[in-house]
């Protein structure tokens, strides 16, 4: 069975733009999906069925957490956004595929990548886009 | 903290508070709030947001004629919004996480919409959400996210409209 973990750093209203996303991963790998998200949004994810484990962080660099995830081997760690502080936690976690954007040579950690022009939630709708990383990403492993 | 949402009326919710972001702050609540009293029969105003929102939206309801309007800023859990807003006739809300939260339960939403561009925050042929997009926004940079901010220059007119639009003036039938 596969394992993947979200790193999901946002706030509640771009964590809730990114469920629908969260729900094709899960309806179409059958995988158990695990999200990081801060300890203020947990709320907002807690009952939602797509999502096996939440674990909630205070901080916006979560280190001890990425390297505890790091010993539980997922198969797939990922991000919806482009920073390069998350892309250094996937590096950290992810010891198969690590999967997210490509921004101006922030994707240099990952190994599955796609190209972004501008930052995430700035020019194209938001749900759409979180949505065509995962169906790239996971249509591509398939 | 005690508080009780009137059981009777229908209600109307106001999120105008926007998490850290000054592009999306509109200046015409209290107005707003008067506009929706002179024309609502039936429908009480509540007005929601974290905790330390309560002293603003305490000042809302100071500069506003309609007394009808309930201060829930800090009262809910993420939960007890959502049961809200499932509950509610209506969200007039800023684009903060309640509009998210509203469009995930398919509640009925007009949105005054600034700091990023509408279509970033809105699905495309979405039918339960009109909004107002801050005129500035036509120059947007997605770059540098920049842009001149006249969210302010919004009316509360504007609202109103799409309010009945919305609703096919069932609410605000003036």
């Amino acid at each position: 069975m596969r394992k993947i973990l979200i790193f999901d750093l946002n706030y509640m209203g771009d964590m809730l733009m990114s469920s629908p996303a969260i729900r094709w991963i899960k309806e179409n790998t059958g995988a158990e999906v695990d999200v990081v998200c801060y300890d203020f949004c947990v709320d907002i994810m807690r009952g939602n069925p797509y999502i096996d484990n939440i674990y909630a962080v205070k901080r916006r660099f979560p280190l001890w957490t990425a390297i505890e995830a790091r010993r539980r081997n997922y198969d797939v760690v990922m991000q919806f956004n482009t920073s390069l502080l998350t892309n250094l936690l996937i590096w950290i976690a992810g010891r198969k595929i690590r999967l997210g954007y490509d921004y101006r040579g922030r994707g240099v950690l990952l190994n599955r990548r796609i190209s972004i022009q501008y930052r995430t939630a700035r020019n194209g709708n938001r749900v759409g886009e979180c949505l065509r990383l995962v169906q790239w990403g996971f249509n591509w492993n398939e | 903290m005690i508080f009780a949402i009137p059981e009777y009326k229908n209600r109307i919710v106001i999120a105008p508070f926007p998490r850290q972001d000054q592009k999306r702050c509109w200046d015409k609540w209290s107005k707003l709030c008067d506009a929706l009293g002179n024309i609502l029969f039936d429908e009480c105003l509540l007005l929601i947001g974290n905790e330390e929102n309560w002293d603003e939206a305490e000042q809302i309801i100071e500069q506003s004629q309609n007394k009808d309007i309930s201060n829930l800023c800090g009262c809910l859990s993420t939960l007890g919004l959502g049961m809200l807003l499932k509950e509610c006739r209506l969200l007039i809300c800023v684009n903060s996480m309640p509009m998210h939260l509203a469009a995930a339960l398919g509640v009925n939403r007009v949105a005054i919409i600034g700091g990023t561009p509408a279509n970033v925050v809105v699905q495309e042929g979405d039918p339960t959400i009109r909004y107002i997009e801050d005129p500035g926004l036509a120059l947007y940079d997605p770059e540098t996210t920049e842009y001149p901010v006249r969210i302010n220059d919004i009316t509360v007119e504007q609202v109103l409209e799409k309010i009945k639009e919305l609703t096919d003036g069932k609410v605000c039938s003036g």
